[in-house]
């Protein structure tokens, strides 16, 4: 069963610490994670505030079945208002920090206010206190790991911290925790630095125990099998994320060049395959978790497997985004960013928007400081990242803004090469090719997002395939056999797995382990978990209804803040036909776009005009509260 | 004996007797892959046992998610 939350409050301004319990009633309706940072976020934030002020929360949030030994289920989920969007801020992180923050018995830590001299808060169960972080103010993220456990005569610790760029207040700034896991997107970095917070450390602990540990087991026992079962999982263990470089390119929908292409030459050379052949030194993991898709590379002179290796999406922007095929630059700017604290995707697509401008005379030398920002000069990595990350007069300032804003500044037709929503950088996957991701890219709260919904190809897959019949479980949906279609059915598939993504971020589990498609685990399993972990008797459709009452609450703190259907848009160039390649010509249109759009809200209970969820929508899912806040 | 498929309406030449799952292989495919042959979407179960025929049309997609 779901118990009372224990809060952990800590102002930085009076220095002050304090406890409270969350009603056990209150906290299954908002259970971990990004739910409860939600609940939590509106009770301590007034309307309009300033995200980078003293006045604005910033929210670490784990659930009740983090912590308990099966993979997927150690994440820690950061709410607070994003200063790169605007909007209600969420970023999620794995690792080993989560279930440590559990193992210390919180479910949630809420900072407020702003500390006069840097800190960083330790917690030992019981004894918790703010410490001094003067000495690591201005150092890179494992110098400051080091220092810490200098510091506390031990490396039996965990570390949430922030670079240079979060204390600079880079807007696409992370925490970064072990170096190379990190509450990535929305700027939740730069909140922690405006709050003069270095970090959040917690010891190690015992692991929490489950309430069932023979019921546990009947899921943990067979996880080899399952995973040799499951091409996907294996491919994901075998290349990480990575691979997705290579499934992408053989269909020529690597986003390239800005998005101007689909089609990379010399792909091949950043495969995940290449990677795992020629540098891959380690495959890493989270706690408890069997896929261990994490990285780590080592490049002589250049790269230390200390800072981990690339994702994907970060292969994607500093590589395919940039016209960049050389791995061993594209693992070099994935390290500095691990040691600024900058979020790999937005920074990589930034950089690509001012390529793109630069192609285009938009910008010049003069504007770069000299440096040649050609499409596929990836050599000017660590000078130009040096320059964002410590928000340096000129371009380094300029883009430590993100793409949106920059382009706003430069004018002279920038913005039209933008692509983000919300002010947030357009992960590294082609609408074209994942149509439902368009209508996810517009709507999703938290700006631009390829982690809130299922893609596209599951409804292709045969009718006796997992990737079928799990989302099938949440709702019925129909065939689709064809890239670029945008319709109704998408529309759906779009809301219905994003409530189911939105209850896998409130309950802090694992995407690639507990999801609604190719993971390791399905809905049915979770059920069960729920119940073996914790005790907990649910049902696929309470876990739906979590990730709708979420997914309402963000949209409503968005509404309040001056966001509505005007804001749910997405890129020029998301309309752009594949111009060559495989798949040329696939496209999908405006046409299109807007009749999903008007479905999605329809099925969402939004009101069509103003993108807000109508009041019968509120009252179902019991949030009049929100109403009633100032 | 050779038959003459066409595989993403592209012609190409295969063996007598190939199945799907030979194709897959031959064409560079993993086993992520959806399936129509004529028109009609294959369940994974089939693929080691369709014989491909003269003529036939086939269809494969990729179901790369993830990310």
């Amino acid at each position: 069963m779901i118990g009372n939350a224990k809060l952990l409050y800590v102002d930085l301004s009076s220095k002050t610490i304090r406890t409270e319990e969350l009603p056990a009633e209150i906290y299954r309706k908002y259970p971990g994670g990004s739910a409860l940072g939600m609940y939590l976020l509106f009770h301590n934030i007034r309307p309009g505030t300033d995200p980078l002020s003293p006045e604005n929360p910033l929210i670490f949030s784990v659930s009740p079945l983090t912590g308990i030994p099966i993979s997927g289920q150690s994440r820690m989920c950061v709410t607070t208002k994003s200063p790169l969007t605007g909007t209600a801020g969420d970023s999620q992180v794995g690792g080993y920090i989560p279930a440590q923050l559990k193992a210390n018995g919180y479910d949630a830590v809420i900072f407020t206010g702003k500390a006069e001299t840097p800190v960083y808060l330790y917690i030992d169960k019981d004894n918790v206190e703010l410490r001094d972080a003067s000495h690591l103010w201005g150092k890179i993220t494992g110098d400051v790991e080091r220092q810490i456990e200098k510091d506390l005569g031990t490396d039996k610790i965990e570390c949430s911290i922030i670079g240079p760029a979060g204390e600079k207040g880079v807007l696409f700034a992370n925490i970064m925790h072990r170096r190379s896991r990190a509450n990535g997107r929305n700027g939740t970095g730069a909140v922690m630095g405006s709050k003069n917070l270095k970090g959040l450390v917690v010891k190690r602990q015992s692991p929490v125990r489950p309430a069932d540990p023979e019921g546990v087991k009947k899921l943990t026992l067979n996880v080899k099998e399952r995973m040799q079962a499951n091409p996907t999982i294996i491919d994901t263990w075998e290349n990480g994320s990575a691979g997705c470089v290579d499934a992408h390119d053989a269909e020529g929908f690597l986003p390239s060049f800005n998005w101007n292409s689909g089609v990379l030459e010399g792909a091949e050379k950043i495969y995940g395959s290449t990677m795992r052949e020629t540098i891959l030194t380690g495959r890493e993991t989270c706690f408890a978790c069997a896929v261990r898709c994490k990285r780590e590379v080592t490049i002589p002179g250049r790269v230390d497997p200390y800072y981990g290796g690339p994702e994907y999406e970060t292969i994607a922007t500093f590589g395919s985004y940039c016209g960049c095929n050389n791995l061993d630059d594209i693992c070099e700017a994935n390290q500095y960013c691990n040691m600024y604290g900058l979020d790999t995707i937005s920074c990589g697509a930034t950089i690509a928007w001012a390529m793109d401008c630069y192609e285009n005379g938009i910008l010049t030398k003069e504007d770069t400081d000299g440096l040649e920002l050609r499409f596929g000069n990836s050599s000017i990595y660590p000078e130009l990242l040096r320059k964002i990350a410590y928000r340096e007069e000129g371009i380094g300032a300029l883009l430590s803004l993100g793409s949106a804003r920059a382009a706003k500044i430069v004018g002279k037709g920038a913005e039209d090469l933008v692509v983000a929503t919300k002010n947030q950088e357009w992960p590294a996957h082609m609408v074209q090719f994942k149509p439902n991701l368009a209508i996810n890219y517009a709507v999703n709260n938290f700006g631009a997002d390829h982690q809130s919904s299922e893609h596209d190809p599951a409804l292709m897959a045969p009718e006796d395939d997992q990737n079928w019949i799990w989302p099938n479980m949440l709702a019925s949906f129909e065939k689709c056999d064809a890239y670029g279609v945008l319709d109704e059915n998408k529309a759906k598939f779009a809301y219905e797995t994003q409530k189911y993504y939105s209850m896998l971020d409130t309950l802090c589990l694992c995407q690639f382990v507990w999801g609604p498609a190719w993971q390791l685990y399905g809905p049915q399993d979770l059920v069960d978990y729920c119940k073996y972990g914790i005790g907990w008797e649910t049902s696929i459709e309470e876990h739906q209804e979590i990730g709708e009452r979420r997914l309402t609450m963000m949209r409503m703190f968005n509404v309040r803040e001056g966001f509505g259907r005007k804001d749910d848009t997405v890129p020029k160039k998301a309309f752009l036909p594949i111009p060559s390649g495989p798949n040329e010509g696939v496209h999908i249109t405006k046409e299109d776009f807007e009749k999903a759009l008007d479905a999605y809200y329809d099925i969402a209970g939004w009101d069509r005009e103003t993108a807000a969820p109508k009041p019968e929508t509120v009252k179902r899912l019991g949030l009049e509260w929100i109403y009633e806040l100032d | 004996m050779d038959i003459r498929i066409r595989l993403n309406k592209k012609e190409m030449a295969v063996p007598s007797g190939t199945t799907v799952n030979d194709l897959l292989e031959l064409a560079g495919y993993s086993s992520r892959v959806a399936v129509w042959v004529n028109g009609r979407q294959l369940l994974s179960a089939d693929y080691a046992t369709r014989v491909l025929e003269e003529g036939d049309e086939v269809k494969i997609l990729r179901l790369a998610a993830g990310g």
